[in-house]
């Protein structure tokens, strides 16, 4: 695909500017390839990314930086498909997903 | 909306959700910043909407609290007309039929740019607890 999503990162500054992911527990659904998810992973206490898409998630795995592989977790499942403990996350981000 | 109740449920009582829409005007295709045409943004926003009142409503309920609102701009960008014509192919949005041809003429780098909104919210309370 020769489209470049965002190189200007503007999605990333917001969610700089409107959250605070030190040290969170991240719950993301509809991480794509997880372009996102590499923008904030570095900060948080770890990541867990959802995508229903297979193909994108194995993107995202195939691209995770070896420095983020114990902070983050890609699986392919839908919001509804998810189970989690109730409360175990200290913030969720859902990208263009509900 | 199941989804969202699944996964407010995730978030621990004062913890954050951040929620990112695609949100009106248009999307807009832009060769050096200049308008080319617009797209119809309308399958992407009834969506949108959707979500958007589902978490309206657990606003209102309580169980949520809107703390701040960021709009912003996003800019997808394609080496020529021709590649994104072609990128839109399987998109639910799409491109205005007469503006196809030309679109497919222009050679130098197209932009599409979509106006976007991410909430920040706090989850004031658990699922089986009053607020």
């Amino acid at each position: 695909m020769s489209r470049v999503i965002d190189p200007e990162a503007a999605h990333l500054a917001a969610l700089r500017r409107l959250g605070d992911f030190r040290g969170q527990r991240v719950v993301e659904l509809g991480c794509g390839d997880g372009r996102l998810t590499l923008g904030i992973a570095a900060d948080t206490a770890g990541v867990v990314a959802f995508d229903p898409d297979a193909e994108a998630v194995e993107r995202a795995r195939s691209s995770l930086p070896i420095e983020l592989a114990q902070r983050v977790a890609y699986q392919v499942a839908s919001g509804k498909e998810i189970e989690v403990e109730p409360g175990s996350f200290d913030l969720a981000l859902f990208s263009w997903s509900l | 909306m199941h989804v969202l109740h699944n996964m407010v449920n995730t978030v621990r009582p004062g913890g954050t959700v951040l929620d990112l829409q695609v949100i009106r005007p248009n999307p807009r295709v832009e060769v050096a910043e200049r308008l080319i045409c617009e797209v119809d943004g309308s399958p992407l926003f009834r969506r949108a909407d959707a979500a958007t009142d589902a978490i309206d409503a657990l606003i209102a309920a309580g169980r949520l609290l809107e703390e701040a609102v960021d709009d912003h701009d996003v800019r997808t960008h394609y080496p020529s007309g021709a590649d994104l014509v072609d990128d839109f192919e399987d998109k639910q949005r799409r491109l205005p039929e007469e503006a196809i041809p030309a679109l497919r003429t222009i050679e130098p780098p197209c932009v599409l740019r979509e106006r976007c909104r991410l909430r920040r919210i706090t989850v004031r309370c658990a699922a089986d607890a009053w607020c």
